[in-house]
């Protein structure tokens, strides 16, 4: 069984009028796909295309207009209280823009400690020590927790960000477009980190970006989606072969390693 | 005549926060030529953005800059009169840069404006530029606001505002890190084009070394304040001498599974 599922997915986003007419443009049609556990997949594609549509569906952050999201199996348009409660423990996101993630006047221990008592029951000291490993974890230090989202960079927030992800102990992370804002080496780093969780903790990834260069380093096979459908499924080899027109598309868009002139 | 050569000598930018002073931008001099592209890289927070500002005196509050000289071919000159005549900049996030309540027309009439240029070349003028930075309907896209247009075309629209103001130089920061791949690779061949018709100089601000790849031809690296390394694009990727730029290229090419020779 699948740990996470889409089947025949279309959303339409438009304009309602009162009368009942107004225009309506699918952002996604009829999406099938699957996540199953300790994998990785890569979701590519332009801007616009419905990617992030996509994670938001799947995370059940959004409802599709016509077919279904499963977990486990069981579709979320049906699931129980218990249900909706494991997910949300057990499939985690980390957003693009970490500024806009964040409680701007919470501290960074207050944020990443936030999801630790509703979904996994940790409180006081136990919270505290969890929320110092996790900001090791990412590169950040212990004493950064009393700071506060302003007092901390772009790069450095989108690292508590990921830490507030990783709390609750997931079995499935989407991170969309979660490291292109950050530095080379930290995005490196981050990616690294993300391979061990997967080979220690069996956790799976949903890594959504537009940069492929990327998606060689961790991910074992793609996706490639195009005006709201899935274009192409392909295993990730060294190097990497594409065959729908979009999927070239986005590979002869990789900048040279080396200069051309 | 077109100048032939923009120089920035010994900029240092200052803060200052409860009685100490504190140096971002430690004696940073470059030297643009026409028809060149010089990459300025480095870490986020080394002063590649703060130069560039100094340089165009459009520092941000609680910040000042306490030495620099600016000169267009060896002749020294006042850092507003390159604002805008001489060097024309766009910037990273197309969608912030515009006012998101104006059209395109009243950007270009703003533009047209503040460069005292007559009014029976503005339609031309900005045809004309809009054409050359790959907007192909002119007309239709003056009417249009912020929101109605993709942030790849907001980018065009800035590049095509940057050629209409006829400046020889363009200081690009960043203009390509929120756009995605296709977007960008586009962007950096218009780019290149104009370089090459137009004789454009360009400063591009970056921290990927997959641009300075494409587009460079020589590089600057700045680390805490300071440029710690000057070269050749070439020489920057396959002899780098300083560990800041050692660093930058190694982390860059592990991405493609390559390592620096040895």
């Amino acid at each position: 069984m699948s740990l996470l599922s889409a089947h025949n997915v279309s959303r339409f986003y438009g304009t309602k009028t009162f009368a009942g007419g107004g225009r309506e443009r699918p952002a996604l049609s009829k999406v099938s796909m699957t996540i199953e556990a300790g994998e990785t997949v890569a979701l590519l594609g332009r801007s616009g295309c419905g990617k992030s549509t996509l994670s938001r569906l799947l995370v059940g952050l959004d409802t599709p207009d016509e077919g279904d999201i499963r977990f486990r199996g069981e579709s979320l348009r049906s699931m129980g209280r218990a249900g909706w409660q494991e997910l949300r423990r057990t499939v985690q996101m980390v957003f693009q823009d970490p500024i806009g993630a964040v409680d701007p006047r919470a501290t960074v221990g207050d944020i990443i400690a936030e999801p630790l008592r509703p979904l996994c029951g940790l409180v006081g000291r136990a919270a505290r020590d969890r929320v110092h490993e996790l900001l090791l974890t990412v590169a950040l230090r212990a004493d950064d927790a009393d700071k506060l989202p302003q007092q901390l960079s772009g790069g450095q927030l989108q690292r508590v960000c990921i830490a507030r992800a990783l709390a609750p102990r997931p079995r499935l992370v989407i991170l969309d477009e979660a490291v292109s804002n950050l530095d080379l080496h930290l995005q490196i780093r981050m990616l690294d980190l993300f391979a061990a969780l997967q080979r220690d903790h069996d956790i799976s990834f949903l890594f959504v970006t537009h940069d492929l260069r990327l998606v060689e380093r961790i991910c074992s096979r793609l996706l490639v989606m195009d005006g709201g459908r899935i274009a192409e499924r392909a295993p990730v080899n060294s190097p990497l072969e594409l065959a729908s027109p979009e999927g070239k598309a986005l590979a002869n868009a990789i900048l040279p390693a080396l200069p051309l002139r | 005549m077109t100048p032939a050569r923009l120089t920035i000598r010994d900029i240092t930018v200052e803060t200052w926060r409860h009685g100490t002073t504190t140096r971002l931008v430690d004696g940073v001099s470059l030297s643009l030529a026409a028809g060149e592209v010089l990459a300025l890289v480095g870490a986020s927070g080394s002063g590649k953005s703060l130069t560039c500002a100094a340089s165009l005196d459009v520092l941000p509050p609680g910040t000042r800059r306490t030495t620099g000289t600016v000169a267009i071919d060896d002749r020294e000159t006042g850092f507003a009169a390159l604002r805008g005549r001489l060097v024309a900049s766009i910037m990273q996030n197309p969608r912030s840069a515009f006012n998101p309540v104006r059209t395109m027309r009243d950007h270009a009439i703003e533009t047209f404006h503040a460069l005292g240029i007559g009014r029976s070349e503005w339609r031309p003028l900005m045809e004309a530029s809009m054409k050359e930075a790959g907007l192909d309907d002119p007309a239709g896209l003056l009417g249009l606001h912020p929101f109605e247009m993709s942030g790849g075309m907001l980018q065009r629209m800035m590049i095509a505002l940057a050629l209409a103001s006829r400046a020889p130089f363009l200081f690009a920061d960043e203009p390509t890190t929120d756009l995605d791949l296709i977007v960008q690779r586009d962007i950096l061949d218009l780019l290149d084009r104009l370089r090459e018709q137009r004789r454009l100089g360009i400063l591009i601000v970056t921290h990927d070394m997959g641009v300075v790849a494409r587009l460079a031809d020589r590089v600057a690296v700045m680390e805490s304040g300071r440029i710690c390394e000057t070269g050749p694009v070439r020489q920057i990727f396959e002899r780098p001498a300083a560990p800041t730029t050692r660093r930058l290229v190694e982390a860059h090419l592990s991405l493609y599974g390559k390592a620096l020779a040895a």
